[in-house]
């Protein structure tokens, strides 16, 4: 959840309605809004966050805000919320919005330089707020404010707001004249003002002295005399708690707490003292972690009387106490005992789990010390942890444990372990995974069978990560032996990474098979979370193998869970994305574009959010895939870039795919110089062992060979591809290199042997109904199809095909000729800019033309091909001759 | 302050501290920063000040207490190294 933008961390606090108003700070601030930075440095309780709500809510100037907390101490998760934050004024780029998901952050220039760009070219103008900054110590961050300081463009402005002084170089700020700062000294109650606030805001009816003597004692200090008004507005004697509290020597807040709780109903005092351990509190959690039903009363009846709620949205759901005032009332928890804290913590921390909150739920375990439930979630949830990538998030948790506490409980050293193979740190995993083994010998043998089984898993799972399969098998067949028949998730998960195995090696009927036993397990152990990603990676193998429907029916089965999960916990489920891109997947290969990019869409973010590095690029593909089926090639190409400035780690089979897949992007528009430099440093040569894992690469390949025209190269190594696919039963790759070397042997001039292979393939296709694969093949293999059609063969699954090709086929014959009426120069011109892909926009800036040139151009281009979109008109124009015809 | 410590320059951890802050606070404190505590009324300017003696295993964790009794704004008035063992103070 945590790694989920938290939508109420941008809202902008609203004003109190008994706001005392601060001319004389607010003429400041607005003085301020020409220099670079504004800081507001004071300790908690002088109204530093209320000054900057009246100023928002006074102020033309738009604001971005974006309340920190500690889990903020990582820089992406950091620069994602500033990004949501500023997104709300400045509306970035689709690719701005992802850029941050950076896993090196160490090129912090690249990462600022667009956000910081797409600013200054923006028309919009802002302040951006970070509020409660004190919590952040991560010195990446300070650096990232700090460039951001360095190269703030006009129309922004930075508005700090801390406890103290945050380390981003004030001095030279203020010597250059550039910082407009607020500090104690300023914030502090005049007597005005106090007067004011108790008497107006409070409904007090105190006298100037008495409000003098107030101001004086608490130095003007808002939330102590916040606390004494709260006190006054109960108490029988006013005059006689001003001199009392005037004379006496103790430390204002604790004196003024005890007071202003001793008014209270036993009932509030009791449920101040419980929630207060908690960060955020809505009336659910408050009820579960107080044993009571009336929360939500509560909260609006504090939210009313002033006791220091901060609501934080509009539908007052959310809410969270003053920081002084939750500091001071967990000090008073205390001293009542430490059980019944961890009691409270312990409630809190469940509240989130049943919610999948888990990462709140682990940081209230750490905050309650329970070192032993942190590791019981870690044990229940460890899967579940471990496919949502919240490993990050937990990572940081973890080391906030005192390195002893981590040594003493093995559950927390696997943690770190699935943690260190998260950031693909494989030897510290191991190493990690050896000091558990050590400590075997002291626990009981249940625990002791437990965690050796999951030591297994996670040393199978690495070798899988490596690549070697059969490692990984081997391992994890033997884990399997010793996983008690009662431990069903972790059987099941196990089976997983078999099939998983036996998958990438492509032993595909196998790899079904462990698959439907997982799914057995973990359907009996009603692990929702893996159910659904054992159905998800069902939807991949089924479409692999052929069958394209049950692949429907295994995602839309998944879907269905996830609906009732959700539904019943109200959260959004992580491992929905993944499911989505593997539906999207099967909606594509339907050619049910629509659906396939709005999974794509839903499915990408959630793995973007989740920065789970699979998911992520599994969605950057098929986003790709489908933007070049829409014509959109430029925004393919885009999703491309993105994934590989993402994750910019040239070793990771990932990244080499993407490389491929802009190749085979070059391919369709032409540019087969692009091509032939991909398939140069691609290293893959016509004579290498090829793997299973490695089929994409040595497909695009061949597709390379053939625009190269080296037509019997392209024809061995698709012979071989082919016998691939037909041995490890993929029939999908079958399908498509029976399409393939059919193209050859046309382009050959053999069209009966051509038309022979391509009948293969459509039996193979038609009865589950294949169609990408076939028109992502393009014109060539429309024209082979309407030949297959004519002689006959499977005509109805033909005529399906033929009419998802972009145009309606037409004989070989026909030139520009037969057009009505022939294209002008001008319009070649536009139209070869459309075929390479160039946005209206970026072909009226090549052409110097204005965009409504431009666009009228793109009509009557339409018009005279008869077609209805750039798609059509490329590849119609590729038909006529008007555009050079490739493959 | 120790004299012998005083001139010492590479301080080992964990360490002891004195922190000395504005106003008396009760003994429920203690807990809180996880050290003892000793309220005074009578210092040489006179005024009601509180003695924190507490243990830190770092200067980071020092930090970490000095930022909460800013949280709390509480007016600190001197912090003082003891000795570098720690455990014998508390």
């Amino acid at each position: 959840m945590s790694t989920q933008i938290l939508t109420t961390k941008l809202h902008i606090p609203y004003p109190s309605s008994n706001l005392v108003s601060r001319p004389r700070l607010l003429k400041r601030l607005n003085e301020g809004w020409n220099r670079k930075l504004t800081l507001i440095s004071a300790p908690a309780g002088y109204g530093k966050t209320t000054l900057l709500s009246e100023w928002i809510s006074t102020s033309e100037m738009p604001f971005c805000w974006l309340s920190l907390d500690e889990q903020d101490n990582d820089l992406n998760r950091f620069l994602s919320y500033i990004i949501a934050s500023l997104d709300s004024i400045f509306e970035f780029d689709e690719q701005i919005t992802s850029e941050y998901q950076s896993h090196s952050p160490d090129d912090l220039s690249r990462l600022m330089i667009p956000l910081i760009n797409q600013v200054s070219d923006s028309e919009g103008h802002s302040s951006l707020v970070l509020d409660d900054y004190h919590l952040i110590e991560n010195q990446q961050i300070h650096e990232a404010v700090i460039f951001i300081l360095e190269n703030i463009p006009p129309n922004m402005h930075l508005v700090i707001v801390s406890r103290a002084d945050p380390p981003v170089r004030l001095a030279q700020w203020r010597a250059r004249g550039e910082l407009s700062e607020i500090r104690v000294a300023d914030l502090r109650f005049t007597i005005e003002e106090a007067m004011h606030f108790l008497n107006q805001s409070m409904g007090l009816d105190l006298t100037v002295p008495d409000v003098t003597t107030l101001t004086d004692k608490t130095e003007g200090w808002i939330a102590g005399l916040q606390l004494a008004a709260i006190s006054l507005q109960n108490h029988p004697d006013r005059p006689t708690f001003v001199s009392t509290f005037a004379g006496d020597d103790r430390y204002i807040a604790d004196y003024l707490l005890d007071e202003a709780l001793q008014w209270q109903p036993n009932h509030i005092q009791t449920f101040l003292l419980q929630t207060s351990i908690l960060d955020r509190l809505c009336a659910p959690l408050c009820d579960f972690v107080t044993d009571r039903n009336d929360s939500r009363g509560i909260l609006k009846e504090l939210e009313r009387s002033n006791l220091f709620l901060v609501p934080l949205d509009n539908q007052r759901n959310w809410y969270r106490y003053h920081h002084l005032f939750a500091d001071l009332l967990r000090i008073r928890l205390k001293q009542e005992g430490r059980e019944s804290m961890v009691d409270l913590y312990q409630r809190a921390s469940s509240w989130h789990e049943q919610r999948e909150m888990l990462s709140e739920a682990v940081r209230l375990s750490l905050l309650g010390g329970d070192a032993e439930r942190v590791a019981r979630l870690m044990e229940g949830h460890l899967l579940t942890i471990v496919s949502t990538s919240e490993l990050s998030t937990l990572n940081r948790l973890l080391a906030t444990l005192p390195k002893s506490t981590i040594s003493g409980n093995p559950w927390l050293i696997l943690a770190m372990a699935w943690g260190m193979v998260y950031e693909w740190k494989f030897e510290i995993a191991e190493l990690l995974l050896d000091k558990i083994a050590s400590t075997l010998h002291v626990l009981d043998e249940i625990t002791k069978d437990r965690l050796k089984a999951r030591i297994s898993v996670l040393q199978s799972y690495i070798a899988g990560s490596r690549r070697d399969y059969a490692r990984s098998i081997r391992i994890a067949q033997n884990a399997l032996r010793d996983i008690p028949d009662n431990d069903l998730s972790i059987r099941s998960f196990t089976l997983l990474i078999i099939g998983n195995a036996h998958r990438f090696e492509g032993n595909l009927s196998r790899a079904l098979e462990f698959h439907h036993d997982a799914l057995r397990l973990s359907e009996e152990a009603r692990d929702t979370a893996l159910s659904v990603i054992i159905l998800s990676r069902l939807t991949d193998i089924s479409r692999l193998m052929g069958q394209l429907n049950r692949a429907y029916q295994s995602g839309r089965q998944a879907l269905e869970m996830v609906e009732i999960y959700q539904k019943q916990t109200g959260t959004q489920s992580f491992i929905s994305g993944y499911l989505k891109l593997r539906l999207s997947d099967v909606y594509y290969e339907r050619n049910e574009l629509e659906m396939a990019l709005q999974y794509v869409e839903v499915g990408l973010d959630l793995a973007r959010q989740w920065g789970a590095y699979d998911s992520t690029s599994l969605g950057y593909f098929n986003s790709s895939k489908i933007n070049q089926a829409l014509g959109n090639y430029r925004q393919a190409h885009n999703s491309l870039r993105e994934f590989k400035e993402t994750y910019p780690s040239e070793q990771r089979r990932q990244y080499q795919i993407a490389s491929a897949l802009e190749a085979e992007i070059h391919l369709r528009t032409g540019n087969l110089a692009g091509a032939n430099e991909w398939m140069d440093t691609s290293g893959l040569g016509l004579s290498d062992r090829i793997q299973f894992l490695d089929f994409q690469f040595y497909d695009v390949l061949t597709q390379v060979l053939f625009a190269r025209d080296q037509l019997s190269d392209a024809q061995v190594l698709l012979e071989r591809l082919l016998k691939i696919g037909e041995e490890t039963g993929a029939v999908e790759y079958e399908i498509r290199m029976l399409g393939r070397i059919a193209l050859v042997l046309q382009k050959q001039g053999d069209e009966d042997e051509a038309i022979d292979l391509l009948a293969r393939a459509l039996n193979l296709a038609a009865p589950e109904g294949y169609l990408r694969t076939f028109i992502d093949q393009g014109e060539p293999m429309a024209q082979l199809v309407y030949q297959a059609s004519l002689r006959g063969i499977n005509p109805a699954f033909c005529n399906q095909l033929l009419d998802g090709f972009p145009i309606p086929v037409v004989p070989d014959q026909v030139s520009q000729d037969d057009l009505v009426e022939p294209l002008s120069n001008r319009e070649v011109e536009v139209l070869t800019h459309i075929a390479e892909g160039d946005t209206n926009q970026e072909i009226a800036q090549n052409l110097h033309l204005s965009l409504y040139t431009v666009k009228s151009h793109a009509r009557n281009i339409y018009s005279k091909l008869g077609v209805k979109n750039r798609t059509e008109a490329v590849a119609k124009a590729r038909l006529l001759g008007i555009l050079p015809k490739n493959s | 302050m120790d004299s012998e410590t005083s001139n010492k320059t590479d301080m080992s951890f964990p360490a002891t501290y004195q922190i000395t802050i504005k106003g008396l606070l009760s003994e429920h404190w203690t807990d809180w920063f996880n050290g003892t505590l000793v309220s005074s009324l009578n210092d040489p300017t006179g005024k009601p000040h509180t003695i924190l003696t507490c243990q830190v295993r770092d200067q980071a964790e020092l930090h970490g207490i000095l930022n909460r009794l800013n949280n709390l704004n509480m007016p600190l008035l001197e912090v003082t190294y003891i000795s570098d063992k720690g455990e014998d103070h508390v």
